[in-house]
């Protein structure tokens, strides 16, 4: 290979491929990466340095968030987990952050799985079973994805009261179905046009049943995408704010939708506010870390591939 | 389980009677065909049921809360469509479809370009998978926690924001509180928080992007920046509608952040159409004439967002 780079401006692995475009001096090359490295870990810190200062911020009373200049350093104080967690009374600001990451994960995981199950039926079934109106269903589904929530809120109030479920967990797990669904049937449409039809075909000549085929077969070989879709179906329903707000008061609501009684009234408790947020954050990147190997790779094939 | 002369079957009832290990007639080959639209059609009906329930049960009711007037007491009147001409002669709502385009425009050119330049800086760039996941981790974030977040870091008095500047000896800028910077705020706040949706999406389109394409313009002497202008950008142009289309619907719906962040201010500098009718909703007292406007955004979204889809899954085969 190195004999070649210096004849030729491209180098080539045994079997004729091109590895690399040897043109270029090394040198030049190195310097043009340690460039890009510059220019990357810029927006790395923009990124990242605003959720560390949350993080930092979460650990020092309220008083001293306002101090300034900042105080880069300072004895960690878990005063404010303390307070938000319900350790303290409610008469100092206490609150039951617990109650509400529970009916986060609650909403999350309640509309993940029937948008999951309904939207990958959906999905295999338009994709797979030659249905005659299959782009007319996916046009549909879009058409009602696009409406913008906002526009429904006062017959979503009327009718969830009517049935006196506002305020359950019920009433925002289907109403964010919604997302869920159009989303989930998108993606999943996506992926299942990337595997081969032969796959089903030889279930069904075995004699499955296209549910059984479904499950058998098309599912364990979309894991990739299923993981993909999964993973962004529970971080909207986790983030959702619009919905719960409207349909929430106290039982049922969710942490993006408590955090707001932090910042609003007269008395803004920062230190409370950023604890919240590290702690809404937090299982968030846990599972971002365990999903991103199949992030980018779940990214490449389906949807986008059209 | 792929067989190899399964590789040319296109339909496996068809195979089976042509090489005739099953005794069936074109006629059961249709009925096969029925049946398979029949198993489709079972599968697909839950799913739009629940999706009408949803979405299709509330947006007739809001339609016919528009086209009534609700005073104050007693039961609502039909209006026909004069809640609508109310809403097209109120200057607000034509001022909060202008914020709108002023945020979903600028948002929407800032991601794609610098997701764009990003994605392609970290092409093929040895530690670039760790890079890429850390550009991405604020797009996790709940868009309503983040507002609330830079809301703080932001404020012109005690935030961070302005504290950095001040030490490197950049002008102070009133964020959120003044008008003119109050737009580009949000707008730098929407792109900081969905950079890493452009990058994520043009990441794939390059992998997508044969190497063989990229060999034989390398070998016919194509420079970088040829190699971008002929062949990388317009095979990317799929995607990039695909980002406008996804950014497009959802910084429309957008409540989360803008709301924590500005909450329209001041004054209505920020209040972008979801605010405008979410403030109607909640603080005026007519629902026919925030239905009207609802309804009316529901169709401008509907519309452009259909366009945009248009241009983003055009290839979709199904």
């Amino acid at each position: 290979v190195s004999t070649a780079a210096s004849t030729s401006p491209l180098v080539t692995s045994a079997r004729g491929e091109v590895v690399r475009h040897a043109s270029t001096p090394r040198l030049g090359r190195r310097m043009r990466a340690s460039g890009r490295y510059a220019v990357l870990s810029v927006f790395v810190v923009l990124s990242l340095f605003p959720l560390y200062w949350i993080f930092t911020s979460s650990l020092m009373p309220t008083a001293d968030v306002f101090r300034v200049p900042p105080a880069w350093t300072f004895p960690p104080s878990l005063v404010s987990y303390r307070t938000i967690l319900g350790m303290v009374n409610k008469t100092n600001g206490g609150t039951d952050f617990v109650r509400y990451a529970v009916n986060s994960i609650v909403i999350a995981v309640g509309t993940a799985i029937p948008s999951l199950a309904l939207g990958t039926m959906a999905a295999y079934g338009i994709t797979r079973c030659r249905v005659r109106w299959g782009q007319r269903y996916l046009s549909g589904v879009l058409i009602g994805r696009l409406v913008p929530p906002v526009v429904l809120l006062v017959p979503l109030f009327s009718i969830w009261s009517a049935l006196h479920m506002v305020d359950s967990q019920i009433a925002v797990i289907v109403t964010l179905l919604s997302f869920g669904l159009p989303f989930v049937i998108w993606m999943m449409s996506g992926f299942f046009n990337e595997l081969p039809r032969e796959l089903d075909e030889a279930a069904m000549v075995d004699g499955a049943s296209r549910l059984t085929c479904l499950w058998r077969v098309i599912v364990p070989a979309s894991v990739a995408g299923l993981t993909v879709t999964a993973f962004f179906v529970l971080l909207g329903a986790w983030n959702e704010y619009l919905i719960p707000i409207i349909l929430t008061q106290n039982n049922a609501e969710p942490i993006a939708v408590a955090i707001q009684s932090y910042v609003s009234g007269f008395n803004t408790q920062w230190g409370e506010l950023f604890a919240a947020s590290t702690l809404a954050f937090l299982p968030v990147l846990v599972a971002g870390a365990f999903a991103q190997r199949y992030l980018v790779r779940g990214f490449t094939s389906g949807v986008l591939k059209g | 389980v792929a067989v190899d002369d399964a590789a040319q079957v296109e339909d496996p009832a068809v195979e089976m009677a042509r090489s005739g290990r099953s005794r069936l007639t074109p006629r059961h080959v249709g009925g096969l065909a029925r049946r398979e639209h029949r198993s489709g059609v079972a599968l697909a009906t839950p799913a739009a049921i629940a999706v009408a329930a949803i979405i299709v049960v509330p947006l007739v009711y809001a339609v016919w809360l528009s086209l009534h007037r609700t005073p104050l007491t007693g039961a609502p009147v039909f209006a026909g469509l004069g809640e609508y001409s109310q809403v097209l002669h109120t200057p607000q709502f034509w001022d909060s479809l202008v914020v709108t385009a002023k945020v979903v425009v600028p948002t929407i050119a800032v991601e794609l370009v610098l997701g764009t330049v990003l994605a392609l800086l970290l092409h093929n760039l040895p530690g670039g998978n760790v890079i890429r996941l850390l550009i991405m981790v604020p797009i996790l974030l709940s868009p309503a926690i983040i507002g609330a977040d830079w809301s703080v870091m932001l404020n012109r008095e005690s935030g961070i924001v302005d504290y950095v500047l001040g030490l490197a000896h950049l002008p102070q800028v009133a964020f959120i509180s003044s008008g003119g910077a109050a737009v580009p705020t949000v707008d730098g706040a929407y792109a900081w928080q969905n950079l890493g949706f452009t990058l994520i999406v043009v990441t794939a389109g390059l992998a997508n992007i044969p190497g063989e394409l990229t060999d034989a313009v390398v070998i016919d002497g194509a420079s970088y920046l040829q190699r971008l202008r002929y062949l990388v950008l317009p095979m990317l142009v799929p995607l990039f509608w695909i980002v406008i289309f996804w950014r497009f619907v959802t910084l429309i719906e957008d409540y989360g952040l803008i709301g924590l962040l500005t909450g329209g201010g001041p004054g209505t500098d920020t209040q972008t159409v979801t605010l405008y009718i979410y403030a109607q909703l909640t603080t005026g007292v007519n629902t026919g004439f925030a239905s009207a406007a609802a309804i009316l955004v529901a169709l401008i979204t509907v519309v452009v967002g259909y366009v945009i889809a248009r241009f983003a899954f055009i290839k979709r085969p199904t």
